[in-house]
């Protein structure tokens, strides 16, 4: 019978903790990408040209139908090849985590102004509105309320995403944890500890964001 | 009544395959009032999207004060001559009323009311609320002013919706069953705004099935169906002899579901 070992928790907790601020790196690094691209993305995906159109949804669905850890080691092995550059592991991990968080961004903003409605739109541009004042000052306000409470869905996503960039060596929570498991055997122990750190970020931000969504909460007519 | 203010001729419009307007002609003339009836799905919502050029025709003309905005090119197809913004100030002479508001959910009554007069006509903040407030009292609900859509009934939204239509100060006035969605308490409050516009000598073509408002208000009854005018004509004469079967059906059964 394996016998839990308080000692080893006591002993390497502080090292493997050491890998939040990592963790913490890679899910904002993710998430800023994520969000200023996929803001972007997805207001280009309900008004570009047709041909920007699409364009724009081969990206959305390479990066939503391939893995991300293909994505992840994609970059950090394959295109600095192709751009004759070198690319650091960190770097790698949070493009890659990114544009992926992107790709699902532009769906949730496409979704929350195609959501508000052609009946909005009407009343807009029946009283004269310019195309762009009917999105800034009629689609918009009401698209981004519909937005927030998949937006911070996404950023737990994201969160736990970033534990994959330890499998190319960024010290980050994980990989400090299997770094200590190879010299331990202590296989219980560490992964506990890995995941009650996880846990502990992760309901701290859920917390965060319940509270952003009680403030913003779609309207009805 | 002097002047034509919208004169449509040989309109059509399609809505991809479907063929909801067949040939329209109507003159619709300054100050005047027209009760537009007919079954659900006989063209009368395309004809006032048409009128205010949110559906654009496949064919046929439209003018407006007497200027061509839309004209036949050589093969017969409808162009609309405005450009972006010319469509925007058009838009804003036209006035259109939905069935269902349509008004500004994250916007309070006010608002909803000076965003477009602020935005399209360049109004400064204060006039445009003052007018808001004016236009609010004739529709009765100026102690709503700072209410959200929300929270209104659904005749104080229809109310609210012309108000802000009228802040535009519209030539025209076109009602698309504004009554259709009310609970039959409402529906009195919002017949009687009706009757305040039609006394501003504002244009007006209103799709209705309120029989009582187009005999007593409107100027003109014109019955449509599947995509064509079958008759028109002053409302006395419309409702009590009718020429075409069609209308008579029609007129009978809608009569007889009112009075039972």
């Amino acid at each position: 019978m394996y016998e839990w070992n308080w000692q080893t928790i006591a002993e390497y907790l502080p090292f493997v903790a050491r890998g939040i601020p990592m963790t913490l790196l890679v899910s904002f690094g993710a998430i800023a990408i994520g969000v200023i691209l996929g803001v972007v993305i997805g207001l280009l995906r309900t008004m570009a040209w047709p041909a920007v159109q699409r364009a724009l949804l081969w990206f959305v669905e390479l990066f939503r139908n391939t893995p991300v850890l293909v994505q992840i080691v994609y970059f950090y092995y394959a295109v600095p090849l192709l751009l004759q550059t070198k690319i650091g592991p960190l770097q790698a991990g949070i493009v890659a985590i990114g544009l992926n968080t992107a790709a699902y961004i532009s769906e949730i903003v496409r979704g929350g102004i195609v959501g508000v409605g052609r009946s909005q739109v009407d009343a807009a541009r029946s009283l004269g509105l310019s195309k762009l004042d009917t999105m800034r000052k009629v689609i918009l306000p009401q698209a981004a309320r519909r937005m927030v409470a998949p937006t911070a869905n996404m950023f737990v996503v994201v969160m736990k995403e970033s534990a994959l960039v330890s499998y190319i060596g960024v010290a980050e929570i994980l990989h400090r944890g299997d770094v200590v498991q190879v010299q331990t055997f202590r296989p219980l122990e560490v992964y506990t500890m890995v995941a009650v750190l996880f846990l502990l970020l992760i309901t701290g931000m859920t917390r965060l964001m319940a509270m952003v969504e009680r403030r913003w909460t779609p309207v009805a007519e | 009544m002097d002047k034509p203010v919208l004169d449509l001729a040989g309109v059509h419009a399609h809505y991809g395959e479907f063929h909801a307007l067949r040939g329209v002609d109507l003159t619709l003339w300054r100050g005047e009032v027209i009760a537009l009836i007919g079954p659900s799905g006989s063209g009368k919502s395309t004809l006032l999207r048409t009128a205010n050029l949110l559906v654009t025709p496949t064919h046929g003309r439209i003018s407006f004060e007497g200027r061509e905005i839309v004209r036949e090119n050589g093969a017969g197809r409808s162009e609309v001559l405005l450009r972006d913004h010319q469509l925007n100030e058009y838009r804003t002479r036209v006035g259109i009323v939905f069935q269902h508001f349509n008004l500004f959910p994250h916007l309070s009554v006010m608002e909803n009311l000076v965003l477009a007069p602020t935005l399209v006509l360049g109004l400064d903040r204060d006039t445009a609320t003052a007018r808001a407030m004016e236009l609010l009292k004739t529709v009765g609900l100026a102690e709503k002013a700072d209410a959200m859509p929300g929270d209104l009934s659904g005749g104080q939204k229809q109310r609210v919706a012309i108000a802000r239509s009228l802040a535009m100060e519209p030539e025209v006035m076109l009602l698309d069953e504004i009554t259709s969605a009310l609970d039959p308490e409402t529906v009195g409050e919002v017949i009687r705004t009706m009757k305040l516009i039609a006394e501003r000598h504002v244009a007006m073509l209103v799709a209705t099935h309120e029989m009582d408002f187009a005999r007593e208000v409107a100027d003109r009854i014109v019955f449509m169906d599947e995509g064509r005018i079958v008759e028109s004509g002053p409302p006395a004469q419309m409702l009590a002899e009718p020429q075409e079967p069609r209308t008579r059906l029609f007129l009978d059964r809608i009569l007889r579901r009112a009075t039972t």
